[in-house]
């Protein structure tokens, strides 16, 4: 029951950071290695919130999202734009490049102290007890966040005007623009609304575990449970992120906890040969380099 | 072809300010420590302690009369920076000694430079003093003054879990980062365990970049463990105790210190986090704090001053040994005082640091133990030094 | 591959094998070569260990491009392939103290092996899941190699002795120049000549449309996994020239930003191109130091010096940024531009028939 526990919550994390590799993926057919620095900022503007006004989470939350989203947005327009029509590696290396900045920005400002935003919180995490497993209260809210958010966005994507252009435009982005279709924005919301469910993810993450500057190589195992759930589907990062955690908490319990970061890498290797698009992305074409 | 062009004279005058000025009346001692990088957290203070302190001590007129030039190099904890920063503070800047604080992967570059040119390497900080500084033929050129010792954290983490529990037979529970360091440090502490008669409820090496601590809290929760102590960075262990604590886990955690550690103590004011440091903390009230203080003011410290005491010592080491090597100093007269070291460190350890020709880390490694008491909303001290000697 | 702006003069098919077409640019190699042999008498010696450094990244470059900028393979394991290497001689000269004559020829056997390990997975694949599963081999050595360190090398990992063939001791910033020179002279041959042979045009082919390649005759299969194997083993080796060039050997030096390094010196450098690889190489090796340096010239307030660290890491994004941004094509092209200038000269461009 425990391992049931534990297994949802760390999907829900997991969901939530990997749905904006899939969302960044469909947009503008890059792998957004910055990521895992966008999540990491996301956490700093929580954090820095949180203490300014002693804990006000009704004040801190949508501020450290709107931030989030509007972030997401700047990259698109300042790093990525720019660069239409350029090799896909080389955006890669943008990304790259910009999440390297926002690091040495976040370890500027920030110092490179470790941080628990935990202890800025008005209230106390604790225990629950539900049959014979435990599950604190942010646990609880972690998941409610990320259900949220995915029933949120599948409705925006599928049942809105909105959501149609941004369908369109990550298939077909130049038949997009042709049928008038303003695609610079569209993708603009797109990056960010990834960033804001990696601030999502963040606000649980860092109140979990710690912040600093390098908590960006955390989001980054974020992209394993992207590919094997598909990088076209953003829904298919729920049963993708299911499956690592699965995956992850079964190696700690039963196998040797060493495993926990080689697993998952197994897992996508099994998933690559038998079904590399993932289980619910679609065929794609030759991508050239 | 303007891009072009100011690229070009970019590079180019970038290549042109490589000059280095010439300077000979200081002492110049090299630095090559992990500022920045995803282990800074642990390495960071004590290079800002060490910088705090000399730039007190050159305000103050230097020693001997001298200035020290201390020149500061970021290797971000990996190795391959500090082949570099080795290379170049023993070629260019002709350090007359060189100072590590940084991850163990980066000491075999430094020490290799260090032998090639003869130069004095003290690991100040470092993660963990290196088996060629200890007594009986220490090598000649290494010097360590960090906390962590493998075998006498061991001995100290046992023996206070004897006496913390009462004696009684408990379950311990281990933690190491999914680093070679770490797993080897644990899996001697769980032999010293062992010997001592505890039950192991868990040999656990967790990656670095874990996005949850709950499976494996889950995990130790299972196995029944009552206390867990960890030998990884300090954060690590804060991050397993929080996922323990959600999990409603009712055990003792006893940390080995990282310099953060009293703030972080301050901030979970749980009572049943135990810290195990090699240093006092601020909460002592000592004199040299305030001294740490008003330096770290003046000089723009971003870390808190009860995580400066590390860095502290060592620019105490520093000075003593730079003091007794007059003026000029070379390399090897550098060496030959270093041998003679013996630093009062006004509290901060729990005796002196004391280097000899026959022991290159100190005569004896001295633990206390801190908890947080609810009741007087403040960490007090559990136990006072406990003094390993060091064979 | 870089065509000459003024003209095209290769006369016969026995002038196609020649390495310059004209004298004038014959004189232009062996001038940058003789200068290359030259620089160790006048240059510092960090400044000499940083070319040496950037002498055994070019060797990993030249191989990095063989399979992603030629064959059109992104290849993200690259760091694995390194670690490969460098942990061969670390196990073969700690366990058994095996001469360099020995961990030499076997790091590149390992190479090819671990190559063929990733090549034949790969040909299922496409595009970025290909990438994703050189990834998910990095991790693996990785984590193989961490395993090991762990278990039977000392938590900080294996030191490794200077290189001996016979009395020779291989040691000193100089004779390492030198012998990387030679080095990095033979990968280049090497790469250039697989470029302009039948190996060559068919890498090129399947990087366009492998599937009119495989149409075409071309038996892709084939070709993909020798373009992984020659690539791996050519950073295998150079894995292991950096295990006996540092003298240690550690699993936490062989991080994942180590691929993403390699990746900028080929996209900096120009794709596809051998000098691409070389420019690239030496400008991302270099680019860190003279960042530093620039920054310390600067007058900062003492109090800024922890802060300036992260100014510098800063400085080094964004000017990879901008480099990214403003010629994407890299400084092979750069180089192209410069030379067509000085070829066409006073022309600017050339005359129409």
């Amino acid at each position: 029951m425990q391992l049931a526990v534990n297994v949802l919550v760390l999907t829900a994390l997991y969901a939530l950071m990997a749905e904006g590799f899939v969302l960044i993926y469909r947009a503008s057919r890059v792998f957004s290695l910055a990521h895992g620095d966008l999540m990491m900022l996301g956490g700093y503007v929580f954090f820095t919130c949180l203490v300014a006004t002693g804990g006000n989470l009704w004040v801190s939350v949508p501020i450290a999202l709107a931030a989030g989203f509007l972030i997401g947005v700047a990259v698109y327009l300042a790093g990525i734009r720019p660069l239409a029509g350029y090799p896909v590696a080389s955006i890669v290396l943008v990304t790259v490049a910009i999440g390297i900045l926002i690091r040495s920005v976040a370890t500027l400002v920030w110092s490179g102290q470790v941080r628990y935003p935990a202890h800025a919180l008005p209230f106390k995490d604790t225990p629950h007890q539900l049959g014979n497993a435990v599950f604190s209260t942010l646990d609880l809210a972690s998941l409610a966040a990320a259900l949220v958010f995915f029933v949120f966005l599948v409705a925006l994507l599928q049942r809105t005007a909105l959501g149609v252009r941004m369908r369109a435009a990550a298939e077909n982005p130049r038949l997009a623009a042709n049928s008038g279709i303003n695609i610079h924005r569209v993708i603009a919301l797109s990056w960010g609304l990834a960033c804001f469910g990696a601030t999502l993810a963040a606000l649980f993450y860092t109140t979990r575990v710690n912040l600093e500057p390098d908590s960006w190589l955390v989001g980054l195992r974020a992209f394993v449970p992207a590919l094997i759930g598909g990088m076209n589907s953003p829904l298919g990062v729920l049963p993708g992120a299911l499956i690592v955690a699965l995956v992850e908490v079964l190696a700690a319990q039963y196998l040797d906890p060493v495993m926990v970061n080689s697993a998952p890498f197994l897992v996508l290797l099994l998933a690559l040969w038998v079904r590399p698009w993932g289980l619910f992305g679609t065929r794609e074409e030759v991508v050239r380099v | 072809m303007i891009t072009e062009r100011c690229l070009l004279t970019t590079m180019v005058g970038l290549s042109v300010m490589a000059a280095v000025p010439c300077a000979a009346q200081e002492y110049k001692i090299g630095v090559s420590a992990a500022i920045t990088g995803p282990v800074a957290s642990t390495y960071a203070p004590t290079y800002e302690g060490l910088k705090v302190y000399i730039d007190r001590l050159n305000e103050r007129g230097g020693v001997n009369g001298h200035p020290v030039q201390v020149v500061y190099l970021n290797n971000q904890g990996a190795p391959p920076r500090a082949v570099t920063d080795s290379k170049r503070l023993v070629d260019e800047e002709k350090v007359i000694a060189l100072i590590n604080i940084s991850t163990s992967a980066t000491y075999a570059p430094m020490v290799a430079d260090a032998k090639r040119s003869n130069t004095p390497l003290v690991f100040l900080g470092s993660a963990v003093c290196p088996p060629e500084v200890y007594p009986p033929k220490p090598e000649p050129l290494l010097f360590c003054s960090s906390f962590n010792m493998v075998g006498e954290d061991g001995k100290a983490i046992v023996h206070f879990f004897k006496e913390l529990s009462g004696g009684t037979k408990q379950k311990l529970g281990l933690l190491a980062m999914d680093i070679p360091i770490s797993r080897q440090g644990v899996d001697m502490i769980e032999k010293l365990a062992r010997q001592a008669g505890f039950e192991i409820a868990g040999n656990i090496a967790v990656p670095p970049t874990a996005a949850d601590f709950t499976p494996f809290a889950t995990r130790f929760k299972d196995a029944g463990a009552t206390w867990i102590a960890h030998w990884a960075p300090f954060n690590f262990g804060v991050a397993l105790f929080g996922s323990l604590t959600r999990l409603g886990w009712t055990g003792n955690y006893l940390a080995t210190a990282s310099p953060t550690a009293e703030t972080d103590t301050i901030k979970f004011a749980q009572g049943n986090f135990y810290v195990m440091p090699s240093y006092t903390f601020s909460v002592e009230g000592l004199p040299v704090f305030k001294e740490m203080g008003d330096a770290a003011k003046k000089y723009g410290a971003t870390f808190p001053v009860d995580s400066l005491s590390l860095g502290w010592v060592g620019g105490m080491i520093l000075e003593d040994a730079l003091k007794r090597c007059g003026w000029p100093c070379s390399a090897e007269k550098l060496r030959t005082s270093l041998e003679g070291v013996r630093v009062d460190t006004q509290g901060i350890y729990g005796g002196p640091v004391d280097w000899s020709p026959g022991n290159h880390v100190r005569s004896a490694a001295y633990y206390k133990v801190y908890r947080w008491d609810a009741a007087q909303k403040r960490v007090v001290k559990v136990k006072d030094w406990l003094r390993i000697p060091i064979q | 591959m870089a065509t000459n702006a003024s003209g095209f003069f290769k006369a016969g098919y026995s002038s196609e094998f020649g390495f310059w077409e004209t004298p004038w640019r014959r004189f232009w190699v062996l001038a940058g070569l003789a200068l290359a042999a030259a620089f160790p008498f006048f240059a510092p010696t960090f400044w000499i260990g940083v070319v040496n450094l950037a002498a055994i990244a070019a060797i990993g470059a030249l191989a990095l491009n063989l399979v992603t900028g030629y064959t059109g393979q992104l290849s993200l394991g690259h760091s694995g392939f390194l670690a490969a290497g460098a942990f061969t001689v670390g196990i073969l000269v700690g366990q058994w103290s095996m001469p360099v004559c020995v961990t030499l020829p076997a790091a590149i056997v390992i190479g090819m092996g671990v190559g063929v390990f990733v090549g034949v997975p790969a040909l299922r694949l496409r595009g970025i899941y290909l990438s994703i599963s050189t990834l998910a081999a990095y991790f693996v050595i990785a984590s193989l190699a961490s395993e090991y360190q762990s278990r039977f090398g000392g938590g900080a990992g294996f030191v490794i002795p200077p290189p001996q063939i016979g009395s020779w001791v291989l040691s000193g910033e100089r004779n390492w120049y030198f012998v990387l020179l030679a080095l990095v002279a033979l990968a280049t041959l090497l790469c250039l000549n697989l470029n302009r042979s039948h190996v060559g045009r068919a890498w090129l082919a399947i990087r366009e449309r492998d599937l009119a390649a495989s149409a075409m005759g071309i038996d892709v299969s084939f070709y993909k996994v020798m373009a992984f194997v020659i690539s791996t083993a050519m950073t295998s080796l150079a894995g292991a020239l950096l295990a006996y060039y540092t003298a240690f050997v550690s699993a936490e030096a062989f991080t994942f930003m180590v691929t993403i390094e390699y990746l900028a010196m080929i996209l900096i450098g120009g794709l596809g191109s051998v000098l691409g690889s070389l420019l690239g190489a030496l400008f991302v090796t270099l680019l860190p130091f003279l960042v530093e340096r620039a920054v310390e010239q600067l007058p900062f307030p003492a109090t800024f010096k922890t802060h300036m660290f992260a100014v510098q890491s800063g400085l080094f994004a964004i000017l990879m940024l901008a480099f990214l941004m403003f010629e994407p094509l890299g400084l092979a092209r750069i180089w192209g531009r410069i030379r067509a200038y000085f070829e066409l000269w006073p022309f600017r461009y050339r005359p129409l028939p």
